[in-house]
């Protein structure tokens, strides 16, 4: 394990690797076993011969294949969930091949052995390839059974392909970010631009068939290569080589930009830099000296840049589906006949427990922002927030340091609950803005109230998850805490889709704050509900255990 | 070759701010060269730029005779290092990590190893986040001396030791001295500079501004001697003596402070004429000539 840079990467990570390929291997399993349910639906075939096919395009059917075992998984699963999971994968590991070791200072003592810059890249991409391989691997593996076990008339070959085009799909987007990482030394702008161009590049994919204008971009876009076939159904395509000349050549630049690095510094080599001298240094002024005025401030000074990239992402999400509906409005009742065909289970999968009202307005936007996305942005906005406001200022001592002065830990704990709280209601209240908005400009009538009731029960759920990482933390330790929280998510979001479908569940359903806040109807069809007051008391349990705790116990170092 | 490190008109911005100006340093094989100044001076930019974590903005180095862009795998081949920011990684134990990067040089280090880890009394078996500052920073000197390296560059090496391994490591130094091996080490601690180094450099603002002996340093130094006499006596005798810089007596003629610079020689004979009850010196050392270069008060030579 010891032996190579390349060999330590892996090792490191193979508590992550394993749940990669749990999570990988539950999530085709759920899709494989909605798939005979929905080839022997007689309503299903229906619908599919009566949708008009450009609707149908944009949820990734085509009416020609949708119900062959191929067309469905490649719907249901290659077409945006596997690349979702997958492209994910690929940056995360990317960001930690440099720019995470630049950022935490270990790639000084790393380069004073003798390696070269070029060798520790490869290294390191080696380490995004050969994980996100293994990943996929076990996905090709699970699906292999099920293709057997459930009867799904799959090829072999087809399998392979449509595996090796969402592997190099991957590696694609990890490869942006590697170069990103390589360019910046910054993880953060690392995952940033790795995030941006694959969502872009989707977006011109999947919406070509609506907007025109996105015909070029569309063209340059990895998902319309990766797409080509698509390989489950038609085997081994061309996409495939452009994904291979990609990944190469970001691998090249990773390296060129890696070589020329100031490391560790804040920028790369810039050819200006020797011009630069005769220039006065600036003096920096510290920004936003109201905000430092105490904890609070600090706090939400810090997670600015998160906030605004959640609330933007969200919001745009949000509009997207707004400027959709009135296409789609108008088969509203294909819609409607759609759903009822398809299997409730996979609606459930993505947090819509009430697929009914996909066929009304509100039930169509809340799907996307506030049935699916929406509630893990916020649950992963608040896990997140916690770790790096309150875990990882312990572990690594600034804790220590902020308590050196005459300040109570309970009102340093409680300045940085009320920090995310105010947060999350930030993200509420932009989304609530454009909500209205969207409301007027493409004339959905949803009720305000509705609007107003969702919004809060969005920063609501925040605050819950948010409330139970801060008890976690402040009893289990800086280490578990976002790990557990994270854990804990996950199961309430599956106990909440799969209480709906599953009568086994059902009781425990009532568990999830997923469920208090979704139940069964769509936020937007629905005012404020009695049960968000149970997402507040968790919040405010939640702190109150961990302010007890924090008061009483021993800060880690 | 004589020369291990030397570096021509080297000089590194961070955009806009200098990081290092135009230094000229020349270190030679088998001394211990003492690389000091503030905090900020450009001692840390200098190391890194030696060791190609950086790339100069202008000017050209080499290390052990092998130029610092060009030939840097070599160069860290033959050479070992401490960084001053120490990081490492945390979730290994100090055994782990040090097999791991002994295997990144391919060297067979299991028994300088332990021998380093032995002298400096490091338990190797815990995890790097556990260890305190100093305990950190011995895994870094293990880190950087157990593939026995011709020339050592060690950025604020003593930083965190206590006393105890502070002597340890000077006669570590020492021994490295011995053996014709060659350090170059960064400090703001003058003690340090002054028990093991042989020649000093001093950065202040981003240049080197000063290089000698230690020796010669001393030399520039001033020692003020502080006399008793039995009866008053003439200031005058001494004011006019070599060497003597300032002059002044103190109740009633009989106590004579007088400030010299090199040799005392003339000042004691001079006093031994007359009828000498004590006499208590206050040696202004180093420290103060290294002070006055740090504060500007000395221009560059």
């Amino acid at each position: 394990m010891l032996r190579s840079v390349f060999a330590k990467a892996v090792w490191d990570r193979k508590r992550t690797m394993l749940w990669w390929v749990l999570g990988v291997s539950a999530l085709i399993s759920w899709v494989s076993f909605t798939y005979p349910i929905m080839r022997d639906s007689e309503a299903m075939l229906q619908f599919i011969e009566d949708f008009p096919p450009d609707m149908l395009a944009v949820f990734g059917i085509d009416p020609a294949t949708y119900l062959t075992g191929a067309g469905f998984l490649q719907a249901q699963f290659y077409t945006m969930f596997g690349p979702l999971m997958i492209i994910g994968l690929a940056i995360s590991l990317a960001v930690g091949a440099t720019a995470s070791e630049e950022k935490n200072g270990t790639m000084d003592i790393l380069l004073s052995v003798p390696i070269s810059r070029t060798s520790v890249m490869i290294q390191k991409a080696g380490v995004v390839e050969v994980l996100v391989a293994v990943v996929v691997a076990a996905l090709t593996v699970v699906l292999l059974i099920f293709n057997v076990a459930l009867d799904m008339g799959l090829s072999i070959q087809n399998v392979l392909a449509a595996n090796v085009s969402l592997w190099l799909l991957g590696l694609v987007f990890g490869g942006v970010t590697l170069v990103a990482g390589a360019f910046t030394g910054k993880p953060s702008t690392a995952t940033g631009v790795g995030v941006l161009l694959a969502i872009l590049s989707w977006f011109a994919n999947a919406f070509v068939a609506l907007f025109s204008w996105l015909e070029i971009p569309s063209k340059v876009s990895p998902f319309t290569w990766y797409l080509e076939g698509p390989p489950l159904l038609k085997g081994w395509s061309t996409g495939l080589l452009w994904l291979i000349i990609a990944t190469i050549v970001l691998a090249a630049a990773a390296i060129a930009a890696f070589n020329r690095r100031d490391i560790a510094t804040e920028r790369s080599v810039m050819p200006e830099s020797s011009k630069a001298r005769g220039r006065k240094t600036k003096t920096l002024k510290p920004r936003a000296t109201g905000l430092l005025g105490g904890v609070f401030g600090k706090s939400v000074w810090d997670r600015r840049r998160s906030v605004w990239a959640w609330a933007i992402g969200l919001a745009s999400l949000m509009l997207l589906t707004f400027a959709a509906w009135p296409a789609f409005s108008k088969d509203s009742e294909a819609i409607a006949d759609m759903v009822s065909a398809m299997p409730k289970e996979m609606f459930a999968l993505f947090g819509m427990t009430d697929p009914d009202s996909l066929s009304t307005a509100a039930g169509f936007i809340s799907s996307r922002t506030y049935q699916s996305v929406g509630p893990i942005v916020m649950l992963i906005f608040a896990v997140s927030a916690v770790s790096s406001l309150v875990a990882k200022e312990e572990s690594k001592g600034i804790l220590d340091m902020v308590l050196s002065n005459p300040l109570l830990r309970r009102n340093i704990l409680l300045a940085k609950a009320a920090a995310i709280a105010v947060l999350s209601m930030f993200i509420a209240a932009l989304l609530t803005l454009f909500g209205l908005t969207g409301n007027v400009i493409w004339g959905t009538n949803l009720d305000l109230v509705n609007i107003l009731a969702a919004n809060t029960g969005l920063a609501l759920l925040a605050l819950c998850f948010g409330g139970i990482a801060l008890a976690v933390w402040s009893v289990l330790g800086s280490g578990p805490a976002i790990g557990i929280t994270a854990a804990i998510g996950a199961v309430a979001w599956f106990l909440n889709g799969l209480g709906s479908v599953v009568d086994g569940l059902a009781p425990f359903r009532i568990l999830s704050p997923f469920y208090w806040y979704l139940g069964d109807t769509a936020p937007l069809a629905k005012g404020f509900e009695p049960q968000y007051a149970l997402l507040l008391l968790i919040a405010v349990v939640g702190t109150g255990i961990a302010v007890w705790r924090f008061d009483t116990r021993d800060l880690a170092v | 070759m004589t020369i291990a490190i030397a570096t021509s008109g080297l000089t590194k911005y961070y955009g806009s701010s200098p990081g290092i100006i135009d230094l000229d340093l020349e270190v030679r094989v088998g001394e211990v060269y003492g690389f000091i100044g503030p905090n900020g001076a450009g001692k840390s930019t200098t190391i890194r730029t030696l060791l190609n974590f950086l790339f100069p903005s202008e000017g050209s180095g080499t290390v052990l005779g092998l130029d610092i862009i060009k030939d840097t795998l070599e160069i860290r081949r033959r050479v070992g290092y401490l960084p001053g920011d120490l990081s490492m990684y945390d979730a290994m134990t100090a055994r782990e990590f040090l097999i791991y990067f002994a295997n990144l040089r391919s060297c067979d280090c299991t028994k300088t190893m332990a021998s380093l880890a032995d002298r400096f009394q490091l338990d190797l078996d815990r995890k790097i986040k556990d260890y305190s500052t100093g305990n950190r920073q011995k895994v870094g000197i293990v880190n950087a001396f157990m593939h026995q390296p011709e020339l050592l560059i060690l950025d604020e090496p003593t930083s965190g030791l206590d006393p105890l391994m502070q002597q340890e490591f000077q006669e570590l130094i020492n021994e490295i001295r011995s053996e014709g091996r060659t350090v170059f080490l960064s400090s703001h601690i003058l003690p340090e500079v002054d028990r093991v180094a042989d020649r000093v450099g001093i950065v202040r603002d981003s240049r080197l501004i000063a290089v000698d002996t230690v020796e010669a340093f001393k030399a520039k130094a001033h020692s003020t001697l502080s006399i008793q006499f039995a009866s008053a006596i003439d200031e005058a005798l001494f004011s006019g003596l070599e060497g003597v810089k300032d002059t002044e007596v103190r109740n009633g003629g009989t106590v004579l402070a007088v400030t010299v610079s090199g040799s005392l020689d003339g000042v004691i004979k001079e006093a031994a004429n007359h009828d000498v009850v004590s006499i208590s010196t206050r040696d202004s050392e180093l420290e103060e000539v290294f002070l006055s270069y740090y504060s500007g008060d000395v221009d560059a030579s």
